[in-house]
């Protein structure tokens, strides 16, 4: 198992725990079994056959946001939390994954009937242009959590004069993200290429969700599926057309949070800043910001594993707007959202889409 | 009685003092609190055995209360309690054996109070070293306290291992630092020390848990001494033919009263480490996959393996090796000895006291090298630690002595290191951690054996070899590491009659010997 991360695994399992201080997860669990060390020497005892794969110790392959601070930080460029899935996967072969990942998959595919038919319940039908050459896909979390961003998404391609861009008709409205991060790697390779044949019949698509762009764009091909549409974050594409976008600025201050896919994984940073500087007077940076930005809590499925710890970590990001007596966050994405509004009961969070929405002359 | 108590009781027992999520018998929780960074265990870890004496069971106070009512438990019990910070120790200080209970306080970890007006901050113990320097940096503050464990290390492990940073020259130890604590005793009592200043009130009982590495309390809080952060940094490289006169320079400067914030002298061979290119530095001497590439470079064709390969069949001749780094290598490079130095501080100072020490480092015979040597070493200052995981993955074992001693004595200390286990182990060694009447010795020595069982032999013979050298030598044993369990063994050539007094305290403040029982020679 994990044989071809033997390497990082073994270097991580000998370091002297070097980006413990980064970790959302160690420093919401303080636990000293999910720092990434400790989570990587379980793998590399695992892969050696030190120790069993137990559910006990494949649990701790699940305290992991993806958020990619660690290996930012880390001078071997480990891609600790690529292993780390990888390392669920094993966990899901063997049976041994957390029991709130039971049975997963059945609902992801639940989820996805669910909210196919919520989107269409959003928007009026015309949006659905089955012959379109750009579409928009906007994603579970924001069909889910946040509704209202759809048609407010589509309502700015309309301000700025883009008539182009449809909804993306499909039965699938999720790249799959959720499945990899689970560790259901067959059931994850089948919805990329099912969904890898549906985006190929666009030009460009548009997603909302970041770590579904990072998905199609950097882990369909390590499993041998390709995309032949350009995939682009709204944020990116909304940036092209900003100048066209009848906003004014309506916004005192706000902290821009940077999620973690968009920008250590894609490195989009300055797209979302420049739409939220068009409608904020002061775009705030939170002390960690860009390629150091600390994560929210909501990705990696920790707050399906872990929900407390989830919260912890929104908490913690939330401290520096709280302090600072800020009381708004913008993000873009709708995970970051939905976990960092679920732990700001006085803040506001709201994704770019929903700010640029509200300044709409 | 606490071996009679199953691990379940016990779980049980601790879970209604504590919340749930406060305790845990799961597996990976015991292996992760088995062991500290204590480069045996690592050995150990390689050979297959990642937990050979795991600890029943992990609790995470939250209160100080919480600490009182698990030491009550355990003195009750009979049950010992590791207290655990970051668990960065190198001496096996928080390493728990089998039936113990691991204390982690990392769920301790808030700033109380940031006294502004007077410098001064009240803090818990588990607050992690790095966001506790970002958190006061953002009010212009800082502790001047930079070990090179700082990413991972926590003040509570500073203050119970004595810890040092990198500019202690100019700040101090952590011990200089505390001006007082709030501990919890093996009895359960809560004790306070400190005075809001300078008293003249008997024994000063602060200082005496520094350092007990938890065999006397559990520390729950601490109130450190704050200072403006630097708003310039100078620094400036020299040259010196050899060790002796980088000493001399040094000697000089600091017998003048000037406080240098980063004082680093480099032996011959870790000069070429720590001048080399990028990912070295600091305590680079460590850094023997660093040493390797060098030497694989400059002697290439004495050394045609790679990598792996070259690595340990390298560590394998270290007699070899260190003729070639006392003889060879500097003659082949022409570098001799670097020294370092950085001041810091309001600009005008900063750079008046720079001006300074260069004239003395002048007057006793070095070269100016400008300031690139010293900017190279803070780009890096803590790149070092992230080599180990080369070496080991090699199958060869890094490990650092931190030893001091009066200026009179710190060549012969020097000589007296490096001669008793040049014959085992490759070392290289720099000077930092500067007074007026003496200085650290930093040594880094690495090694290989066939198998893992062998290496554990060689890993003890090296430190039993080199801890009788520096005990002969006069020096003291331990700079800012600490003792925990690898150097207890010489606690009482060190301490002579006095560790008797230490016994008596501890049968004073921990009477049922529940606390970190093990270490430190008690």
């Amino acid at each position: 198992m994990l044989d071809d991360f033997e390497k990082e695994l073994a270097y991580c399992a000998y370091c002297p725990k070097l980006c413990r201080h980064v970790c959302p997860v160690g420093n919401a669990e303080r636990r000293e079994s999910v720092i990434p060390q400790a989570k990587m020497a379980m793998g590399h005892m695992a892969r050696n056959g030190t120790v069993s794969l137990t559910e006990d110790y494949a649990s701790v392959f699940f305290y992991c946001n993806g958020c990619g601070l660690c290996t930012e930080f880390c001078e071997h460029d480990i891609p600790v939390s690529e292993v780390l899935f990888e390392a669920r996967a094993e966990a899901v072969a063997r049976g041994v994954q957390p029991k709130t990942l039971q049975n997963f998959a059945d609902r992801f595919y639940a989820r996805n009937e669910r909210l196919v038919r919520k989107l269409h319940g959003l928007v009026d039908e015309h949006y659905f242009v089955e012959e379109a050459q750009v579409a928009y896909m906007p994603g579970c979390d924001l069909i889910d959590d946040s509704p209202d961003d759809v048609q407010k998404t589509l309502d700015l391609f309309a301000a700025a004069g883009v008539d182009y861009v449809s909804i993306m008709e499909s039965d699938l409205v999720c790249g799959g993200y959720p499945l990899w991060a689970a560790g259901y790697q067959s059931e994850f390779r089948h919805v990329a290429e099912e969904q890898a044949r549906r985006l190929s019949g666009y030009r460009k698509v548009i997603l909302a969700c970041p770590a579904c762009v990072y998905t199609i764009r950097h882990v369909y091909p390590k499993f041998g599926v390709n995309v032949t549409a350009e995939v682009v974050h709204v944020s990116e594409f909304l940036d092209t057309i900003a100048h066209r976008l009848p906003v004014k600025q309506t916004v005192q201050a706000a902290y821009y949070h940077d999620p973690c896919y968009l920008g250590r994984w894609l490195g989009v940073y300055e797209p979302p800043r420049r739409l939220a500087g068009l409608v904020t007077r002061k775009v705030l940076e939170f002390a960690h910001n860009r390629e150091q930005a600390d994560c929210c809590g909501g990705g990696g499925l920790v707050p399906d594993v872990a929900p407390q710890t989830a919260s912890a970590i929104a908490e913690r990001r939330l401290e520096e707007p709280n302090q600072a007596g800020v009381g708004v966050v913008v993000t873009a994405c709708a995970t970051c959202v939905k976990n960092l509004g679920r732990a700001g009961r006085d803040m506001e969070v709201l994704d770019i889409v929903s700010l640029l929405h509200r300044s709409l002359e | 009685m606490a071996d009679t108590i199953s691990i379940e009781a016990k779980a049980r027992q601790l879970g209604s003092i504590l919340k749930d999520d406060q305790v845990s018998i799961l597996a990976p929780d015991r292996v992760a609190y088995s062991r500290d960074l204590w480069p045996r265990g690592l050995i150990e870890f390689s050979a297959g055995r990642p937990a050979p004496s795991p600890p029943d069971v992990v609790v995470w106070p939250e209160t100080t209360q919480d600490v009182v009512h698990l030491v009550e438990w355990a003195a009750g019990t009979e049950t010992p309690l590791v207290p655990y910070g970051g668990g960065s120790g190198v001496c096996g200080g928080a390493m728990p054996r089998r039936g113990q209970v691991v204390v982690d306080l990392k769920r301790m970890d808030r700033i109380l109070e940031l006294d502004g007006p007077n410098h001064r901050v009240r803090v818990q113990p588990g607050m992690n070293g790095w966001t506790f320097e970002e958190v006061l940096g953002r009010s212009n503050l800082t502790m001047g306290h930079f070990p090179s464990s700082i990413f991972c290390s926590t003040v509570g492990g500073w203050l119970a291992a004595r810890s040092a940073g990198q500019a202690s020259t100019r700040y101090g130890k952590i011990e200089d630092m505390v001006s007082g604590l709030e501990v919890v005793t093996g009895k359960g009592e809560v004790i306070r020390t400190g005075n809001p200043g300078a008293a003249s009130l008997g024994p000063d009982w602060t200082q005496l848990f520094v350092g007990s590495e938890g065999t006397l309390g559990i520390i729950t809080e601490a109130t450190l001494k704050v200072l403006p952060a630097p708003e310039m940094r100078v620094y400036r490289g020299y040259g010196f033919d050899r060790v002796s006169a980088g000493l001399e320079a040094i000697r000089r400067f600091m017998q003048k009263g000037l406080l240098p914030s980063v004082v680093r002298l480099y032996d011959e061979f870790d000069t070429v480490i720590a001048r080399s290119g990028a990912g070295r530095g600091s305590e680079a001497d460590t850094l023997v996959k660093e040493v390797m590439g060098r030497l694989t470079h400059l002697t290439k064709p004495m050394l045609p393996w790679v990598k792996v390969a070259a690595l340990r069949a390298a560590l394998s001749k270290p007699g070899w090796l260190n003729k070639l780094a006392d003889g060879l290598l500097p003659k082949l490079t022409g570098q001799g000895c670097l020294l370092v130095v950085g001041t810091e501080g309001r600009p005008r100072l900063a750079q008046a006291e720079a001006d300074r020490i260069h004239e003395e480092v002048l007057r006793a015979g070095g070269r100016d090298l400008g300031p690139r040597p010293g900017e190279h070493w803070e780009k890096h200052r803590y790149s070092v630690s992230f080599k180990q995981s080369g070496v080991f993955y090699s199958g060869g074992f890094v490990d650092t002595m931190e030893v001091a001693t009066t200026w009179d004595g710190l060549l012969r200390l020097y000589e007296a290191v490096k001669t008793a286990v040049s014959p085992l182990v490759f070392i290289m060694a720099h000077f930092s951690h500067a007074y007026p009447e003496g200085c650290s010795i930093y040594f880094t020595f690495a090694g290989s054996s066939d198998d893992p069982e062998q290496g554990l032999k060689l890993y003890d013979q090296v430190w039993n070899t080199a801890l009788a050298a520096v005990t002969r030598a006069g020096g003291t044993i331990s700079h800012h590491h600490g003792v925990g369990r690898s150097k207890q063994a010489f606690m009482v050539e060190e301490h002579g009659d006095s560790l008797e007094l230490f016994r008596m305290l501890k049968r004073v403040l921990d009477p049922k010997e529940i606390l970190n029982p093990g270490k430190m020679s008690l």
